[in-house]
């Protein structure tokens, strides 16, 4: 028995668990199906834009969406070997504000003889950026809940439409936030900052979470206030830079022609004849000012918190739901848990796809451009459809509300777990200080 | 056949007539537009649109009822008024022949249409109950010539920009003498002391210069079905009926199956001469002539607005009907007649599919549109859509070999990996 128990035990290299494998490839065989089939204009004006820079050698044009595009561009140049004849394919006046590719700009490229390599080769990143983040939530879990983080993530539609169908490529900088906030939680405080700050200068999301980053991963409060100062100073550098190379400032061009910008104080309550009261501002720094007066530390508070954040981003504003992804690593180890995550992550995809109807068939059916025009004119315009049924006016607006309310509630679920592990943990330290009295 | 084999048998019956053909419904916009203000209809109000889809089955006006009926009133939803769906192939802007009223210079006569010379066409006919074609003839003057006319005395006369509907240019004593340097659509052109062009009705002149010349002979449009060449149709006309510069239609037995159906038609001259021969409005650039397909009006739908159904929350009256097929993309009208009480209905300045403006007889000066939605009853051919997906899909693989066996090598290892995991489940540490 003495021999038994110390006898070492030899570990195999683990086989995969068959449940979790089947998950895999189902999320990897439906990416592979829609990869070649379905195309946005989005994809295809940031790969011209990204053409445009390689050709010309203009790689630091300012743009609000600099990091990204310097990614395509990089993407664009090694993929291209692989793109016979493709220099004819792209649109000229894809960077071009307010002109943007024209329709026999994309007409030349759903001609392209190789459209379903290029489709593949240019969403290729996001997929892979897709199961990067699948594996990194799905880590250090029990295998049950590990599946269900890893089905929650790899097989969610609203994931999979945003990076293998529209071909957004925020899932590359969710993969980024996510990597950048599990460095610090192995100790490289300030690596996992910059990947953080990465993901925040391509994609603005991420901008809402360097506080509590800061305060969560914090060394002492010195260090907080010197990472402020530090982004501050970058960012005001960065500004000053390109006002004396170009003359105009990111700052004020942001905030005077960004969309985005907008979206963020679009809703609102009146307090006033001309005064509204935005509700994600006051929201947002509400919470901020509780979680520098809590100040919790560790992976579990940041995870709390950003995923909060992030929902409440998506909920209190106008942004597209697709935009929820960026919520979803955080909150998925969480729902994932749960079984009522579960249904609310469930209910939060289906609710996606429903209010896909809203966009018509420029968002849904029209993605299908590369299977020709006629199979997309044949097909039904999904809006069109909904508003046979339910006039607009009744099913939009509940339709968003009941999502807006979902998301709010996994953001809460996600703060809650985080909320009573702390009480019960302080719990048990006053317990034990009053036994030892 | 055992009733289990039976049921299945049904089973696939329906799956498979389900695949065939599904039926949803659609609307026409995805939204009602904001009203801009409402016009009261007393007589009649047209509005156009362009139909996406087949199977027309309601139509929702956004329209103000009475809050309360007189003594004498019947209470009722619709006031006794009538909705009317027709086919607006004149509002189909493409056939070569887009305006009625233009004559850009960027076409022209073709010349003299003589024996042995024929004009030929062909056309997709996007309505049903083709009924004619209509062309431009010129006769170089072979109803008036140019001279001084002298008009009526006991009226006095409107001179217009354009035939029949022009705008005003000034109106002209009765009995005067007026310049006349030709004729349009039977109304006679003239010249003004200040040098502008217009137009007067010919019934307004007392005296007009005699024609410049006479024309012979006769005019035949043979239509023909594109795909077979078969005959299934000839017209002619008299040349010597004809007027200057006007549109002319050759009018024959209406083709009730003519939706999507390809048409090629001639025209030809027959007992015509050098100098006596009438010619066409075409276009040099392509040696086409510029004409457009007529059809019968045909009332597809008529139905009393009572019998529809008010929406308290897009405040609207719908109106139901059989679907209507075909209407997928055709130019449709709705025509609504006022009955024993004016209708108060909302127009706004977003127009429907088609951007074309409402045509009201009470009030014509608005350029905005009825505020109204359609719904369908569209027939998607579900078995279709798969076939033409799968072909569209395997011929973007067959085009690019690498591409598919790169696919072929991943989807092997997937379902190698996937298949081995769970062959080996369970095993996961082996003691030494």
């Amino acid at each position: 028995m003495k021999r038994l128990v110390s006898a070492p035990v030899l570990r195999v290299p683990a086989l995969p668990d068959p449940i979790l494998a089947s998950i895999w490839s189902l999320g990897l065989v439906v990416r592979l199906v829609l990869l070649p089939i379905t195309l946005h204009s989005d994809l295809y004006q940031i790969y011209s834009r990204s053409h445009l820079a390689v050709t010309t050698g203009v790689w630091f044009a300012w743009s609000s969406q600099l990091i990204a595009q310097l990614f395509h561009d990089v993407w664009l140049l090694l993929v291209t070997p692989l793109l016979p004849g493709s220099d004819a394919i792209w649109s000229a006046t894809a960077g071009v504000a307010g002109v943007g590719a024209q329709p026999h700009d994309l007409a030349r490229f759903l001609a392209y003889p190789y459209l379903a390599r290029a489709l593949v080769l240019l969403k290729l990143p996001y997929v892979v950026a897709d199961a990067v983040v699948g594996w990194l939530v799905s880590r250090d879990m029990p295998v049950k809940q590990r599946r269900w983080a890893l089905a929650l993530w790899w097989l969610n539609p609203i994931v999979i439409y945003t990076s293998a169908v529209f071909g957004r490529h925020d899932s590359v900088w969710v993969a980024i936030l996510l990597t950048g906030a599990l460095i610090a939680r192995q100790g490289s405080r300030w690596a996992g900052f910059v990947c953080s700050a990465v993901a925040a200068g391509a994609r603005f999301f991420p901008v809402f979470l360097l506080p509590l980053y800061l305060v969560a991963f914090r060394r002492s409060w010195r260090s907080v206030v010197l990472g402020g100062v530090v982004v501050v100073s970058m960012w005001i550098f960065i500004d000053l830079l390109i006002v004396v190379r170009s003359g105009t400032s990111p700052t004020l061009t942001l905030l005077g022609d960004y969309p985005h910008v907008r979206y963020l104080v679009a809703l609102s309550l009146p307090v006033g004849e001309d005064i509204p009261l935005p509700i994600f501002p006051l929201a947002y720094t509400l919470f901020l000012c509780w979680w520098l007066t809590a100040a919790p530390q560790g992976w579990t508070a940041y995870q709390a918190a950003a995923g909060a954040t992030l929902c409440g981003v998506v909920a209190l504003t106008p942004f597209h739901p697709q935009y929820v992804i960026w919520a979803l690593p955080f909150a998925v180890p969480v729902l994932a848990r749960q079984r009522s995550g579960r249904v609310l992550a469930l209910l939060q995809a289906g609710l996606f796809l429903l209010w896909l109807t809203r966009w018509g068939a420029a968002a849904t059916t029209g993605l299908f451009l590369p299977l020709g025009e006629t199979f997309v004119s044949t097909l039904p315009d999904p809006q069109l459809v909904a508003t046979a049924l339910v006039p607009a006016v009744v099913w939009q607006p509940a339709l968003r509300a009941v999502f807006a309310a979902v998301t709010l509630w996994i953001g809460w679920l996600v703060l809650r777990e985080h909320m009573s592990m702390t009480s019960k943990m302080t719990n048990e330290v006053i317990e034990l200080a009053r036994r030892e009295r | 056949m055992s009733i289990r084999r039976w049921n299945v048998l049904c089973v696939l019956c329906i799956l498979a007539t389900s695949l065939a053909a599904c039926r949803v419904p659609l609307a026409l916009a995805p939204s009602l537009p904001e009203s801009t203000s409402t016009l009261t209809v007393r007589t009649r109000l047209e509005q156009p649109f362009y139909s996406t889809a087949d199977g027309l089955a309601a139509i929702a006006i956004r329209m103000n009822l009475p809050s309360s009926f007189g003594p004498e009133e019947r209470p009722s939803l619709g006031g006794g008024g009538v909705l009317r769906i027709l086919y607006a192939p004149d509002q189909d802007p493409r056939y070569p022949d887009t305006d009625f009223y233009a004559w850009p210079e960027s076409q022209g006569w073709i010349g003299e249409l003589l024996p042995g010379q024929l004009v030929e066409e062909t056309f997709l006919s996007r309505y049903p109950y083709l009924d004619g074609i209509i062309v431009r003839v010129g006769t170089y003057g072979a109803d008036v010539g140019r001279g001084t006319g002298h008009l009526r005395a006991d009226i006095s006369a409107i001179v217009r920009e354009a035939p029949i509907a022009g705008r005003e240019l000034t109106t002209l004593p009765g009995g005067g003498a007026v310049e006349v340097i030709g004729s349009r659509e039977g109304w006679i052109r003239v010249r003004l002391p200040d040098g502008r062009i217009g137009y007067i009705d010919r019934a307004l002149f007392a005296e007009l210069p005699p024609p410049a010349r006479w024309n012979t002979g006769m005019l035949v449009l043979r239509l023909y079905r594109a795909d077979d060449d078969e005959l299934l149709r000839e017209s002619s006309l008299d040349v010597r009926a004809l007027s200057d510069e006007s549109h002319v239609t050759f009018r024959f037995a209406p083709l009730p199956d003519s939706y999507r159906v390809e048409y090629r038609f001639t025209i030809e001259a027959v007992d015509s001469a050098p100098g006596h021969a009438v010619t066409l409005w075409g276009d040099p650039s392509t040696g086409g002539v510029i004409f457009r397909p007529s059809y019968e009006p045909v009332v597809m739908a008529e139905v009393s607005l009572d019998s529809g159904r008010w929406s308290g929350v897009e405040n609207t009256l719908e109106v139901r009907f059989p679907p209507i097929r075909p209407t997928r993309d055709t130019y449709l009208r709705l025509v609504i007649e006022a009955g024993e009480r004016p209708l108060v209905v909302h127009w706004s300045m977003v127009r429907p599919p088609g951007n074309l403006p409402l045509r009201s007889q009470d009030d014509p000066g608005i350029w905005g549109a009825v505020v109204f939605n359609a719904r369908y009853l569209n027939d998607v051919p579900v078995a279709l859509l798969l076939r033409s997906g799968v072909a569209r899909t395997i011929r973007l693989f067959l085009n690019d070999p690498l591409l598919t066996v790169s696919y072929l090598l991943v989807s092997v290892s997937v379902v190698a990996l996937t298949g081995w995991s769970w062959r080996k489940r369970g095993r996961r540490a082996l003691p030494s």
